[in-house]
């Protein structure tokens, strides 16, 4: 039987409620706040799954949802405090749910699905205190796996994962943190999610200080770069810098100046 | 019509279904004499096999069948796998074909570690249905347990290969062995320390650096076998090793920190006068490989360090053995705390009594295989300590008994200053941690516990500085008692303090190392 192309199936802000990809709630983010956070603005929330674990784990929590999906910022509503439909780049904020301080914003998995993420933090940045906690989640492209399928040739977009078809954007860890900290953020942490059960498959042999798959031989320096091969996603622990970006956009030359390209 | 439902002989019993009403009021108002009188209740379930698979059955059997899946994944989520089990169980004699049932079993079987009755429950299901993620996913862990055990499987016969081969490798060395190596008679021998010089907080890493403080003299010689070169360890610049241009360590004393790197394509050519190793944990095929390499198929002699007996044990008689060079008095390493700080803290906020345990073994990344442990833990106190948490976020991340603290650089401090009790784990010797935080924990008067078969054992006397465990079980049972007696608890932790005193005393530990290295009538020119 033949599947319809996962282009097909998955693109469009449109496309359908699915409960495994937007009701699956982040156990693993939760671990990371451990004190209880005041107010939780859960950028892409979908379902509100972490939004309501967050409040069973911290009662009390007040979480605000944005979601762009319709169908699962319907879906949310019945969980979360407030959610707000609407996407990133457009949502007014105060207008939505008044003045309120914001403790804590989570970004799971959605940096990655925005054509400008630098602009999308910069106008969060706008919203928040200094010192404000941001959460986020976002893929590591420089994981075993697609490193693997990369050398054999292969970058094919699925309908979830590191290569989702709606993914426009990817990072490693240096590339992200500079994500941030070009955005007007501090960042005290970042994480490597690791999926051993899932890379081991792929490792055929281990010698020290490298690693070695079907299609690639990979050295490692230390711990923490194994980890990161290992790794889908990295969490970063990031806080509002005491100074905001700029935000202008650089100034381009009159097209006049720019000497075409031989 | 199933077995399932036949009612019970009265109407007025609790119905079988388990739901607490009465039969005639739940499933025995469904078909009995006097169903018309009665508007038949709701169903009990929403939950319905998808497809045929129970299309043999009539509603009221499906109903009962819903209920019983949807308690048995509600147990299962709670954690109450043997309850689920039974459950899905009485779903599957039912109804043999149910997808889910079958899936959900066979999930429960992989976790109890039966790995044909988690296939062959997985296969069935798979057989039943097309394909899905998370169903492929579940039988790919089933194929991955296997793996994992086909991994482990070549450690396990390396291991006992070692003291076999040690000897054999190692016979023509047997003067070094037998006592301290003859040193030089004459003049300072150039000591060459050889090692990883990035390996993070990896123990390697560490290790040169620890050795190089320890080592300090003219006459030492650092060489980083990665790197670019530019590091500066013991105060002077790392050399970096590269064979293929002939910059590597040549004749002198070679001591080599750890195992975990590759020497094979220099070593040959280095000439050494001596060659001592500190063992540091790593896998035994890797020894069997790296000392091999070392010795030159025994033809050079070898002189083997070991942090302590347990380990030095696996590989045949006659190593030396010293404590672990952990400085704890160091800038940055854990500190010296107040001596009654742990009492102090106990006293005051009586309510919290955290335990603490690391989370992510050091060698490797992987899968913690004592989940179940971990989880009952965060219960006997209601509050649990997770350093460095790995896939413990995973696991624990909702529950709001446990506390997760993330590596960095000082972050083990933070987290001992906190515990009421520090737990050490440990799978296997070769996976066992250079023990950081267990002595730092006795350092901060923090009582712990350490497994029997932990290579730090040893060193804890059971019942007197620290406790000693063999199963889960028993380690439960100390940290109730040990809660429930606060005096009893400092008591202990006292007697670890001063025993991690004595032991990782800095002078003692300098003057072992050195004598070990240069002998014990030269000593090196500290500093010059």
């Amino acid at each position: 039987m033949a599947t319809a192309p996962v282009w097909q199936t998955h693109l469009g802000a449109d496309t359908a409620f699915d409960p495994q990809y937007h009701q699956n709630p982040r156990v693993e983010i939760a671990s990371f706040i451990n004190e209880a956070p005041g107010v939780v603005l859960d950028i892409g929330c979908g379902g509100g799954a972490t939004g309501k674990l967050i409040k069973e784990k911290f009662p009390g929590t007040r979480v605000i949802g944005v979601e762009l999906n319709p169908h699962a910022a319907a879906y949310a509503r019945q969980f979360l405090d407030d959610v707000v439909c609407a996407s990133i780049d457009e949502v007014e904020l105060a207008k939505h749910v008044g003045e309120v301080t914001i403790g804590a914003v989570l970004l799971l998995d959605v940096l990655e699905h925005l054509y400008d993420p630098w602009r999308a933090l910069t106008r969060i940045r706008t919203w928040l205190a200094p010192g404000t906690r941001v959460l986020a989640s976002v893929p590591n492209i420089r994981n075993l796996v697609s490193l693997d399928e990369l050398a054999a040739g292969r970058w094919d977009y699925g309908p979830h994962g590191v290569l989702d078809v709606t993914h426009v954007r990817f990072f490693t860890r240096a590339t992200l943190r500079r994500l941030f900290e070009e955005t007007g953020y501090a960042v005290t942490h970042m994480e490597p999610l690791t999926q051993p059960a899932w890379v081991d498959r792929y490792v055929i042999a281990r010698r020290p200080g490298k690693l070695v798959t079907k299609n690639l031989s990979i050295a490692f320096r230390n711990r923490e770069d194994l980890e990161d091969l290992y790794a889908f996603q990295y969490v970063v622990d990031a806080r509002a810098a005491t100074v905001m970006p700029d935000c202008e956009k650089p100034t381009l030359p009159p097209a006049s100046e720019v000497s075409p390209i031989v | 019509m199933s077995d399932a439902i036949v009612g019970p002989t009265s109407r007025n019993s609790p119905c079988p279904c388990g739901s607490g009403r009465r039969y005639k009021d739940c499933h025995g108002a469904l078909g009995g004499p006097d169903a018309a009188a009665h508007v038949p209740p709701s169903p009990r379930s929403a939950y319905r096999a998808p497809g045929g698979e129970w299309a043999h059955l009539d509603e009221a059997a499906r109903d009962l069948l819903g209920a019983r899946m949807e308690q048995a994944l509600a147990v299962q989520m709670e954690g109450r796998v043997d309850d689920a089990a039974r459950e899905y169980r009485e779903v599957i004699a039912a109804a043999s074909d149910t997808h889910d049932a079958l899936h959900m079993l066979g999930v429960i079987e992989l976790g109890r570690g039966s790995l044909d009755e988690a296939e062959r429950l997985i296969a069935a299901g798979m057989a039943l249905r097309p394909p899905y993620a998370a169903i492929e996913h579940n039988w790919q862990l089933v194929q991955d347990a296997r793996l994992s055990l086909a991994r482990v499987q070549p450690e396990m016969l390396a291991e006992r290969a070692l003291p076999v081969f040690v000897d054999l490798a190692l016979a023509r060395g047997a003067v070094g062995r037998a006592g301290r190596a003859p040193m030089a008679a004459s003049g300072p021998t150039v000591v060459h320390l050889i090692g990883r010089a990035h390996a993070g907080d990896h123990d390697d890493g560490w290790l040169l650096r620890r050795l190089a403080d320890v080592l300090v003299a003219d006459t030492t010689m650092v060489w980083a076998v990665d790197g670019n070169g530019t590091e500066v360890i013991g105060a002077r610049r790392a050399q970096r090793v590269d064979g293929g241009i002939g910059a590597f360590p040549r004749g002198g004393t070679q001591v080599f920190a750890g195992v975990d790197y590759d020497c094979a394509t220099w070593v040959d050519r280095s000439n050494a006068e001596r060659v001592i190793v500190f063992c540091q944990s790593a896998a035994p095929t890797r020894y069997l490989d790296q000392l091999r390499a070392l010795a030159q198929d025994g033809a050079r002699p070898l002189e083997l360090v070991f942090a302590s007996r347990a380990m030095a044990d696996r590989f045949g008689r006659g190593h030396t053995v010293l404590p672990p060079p952990l400085d704890l008095a160091a800038p940055g390493a854990v500190l010296a705390p107040e001596p009654d700080a742990y009492e102090d803290r106990m006293m005051e906020r009586s309510p919290v009594w955290p335990i603490g345990i690391v989370g992510q073994n050091q060698q490797s990344v992987c899968e913690p295989p004592d989940g179940d442990f971990v989880k009952n833990l965060a219960s006997i106190t209601g509050r649990l300590h997770i350093y460095d948490p790995g896939r413990f976020r995973y696991l624990l991340g909702g529950s709001p008994a446990v506390r997760f603290f993330e590596r960095r650089p000082g972050g083990p401090e933070t987290f001992l200053a906190q515990l009421g009790c520090f737990v050490h784990r440990t799978e296997a010797w070769w996976l066992d941690t250079v023990g950081r935080e267990l002595y730092g924990a006795m350092a901060f008067g923090v009582p712990v516990l350490c497994p029997r078969s932990s290579i730090h054992a040893e060193r804890i006397e059971h019942g007197v500085d620290g406790f000693l465990y063999g199963s889960g079980a028993e380690a439960q049972q100390q940290l109730s008692d040990l809660r429930q007696t606060p005096a009893w608890a400092a008591s202990i932790g006292r007697a670890g303090r001063n025993k991690v005193r004595l032991l990782l005393d800095s002078e003692t530990q300098t003057r072992g190392y050195r004598e070990l290295v240069v002998g014990a009538g030269h000593t090196i020119a500290a500093g010059a």
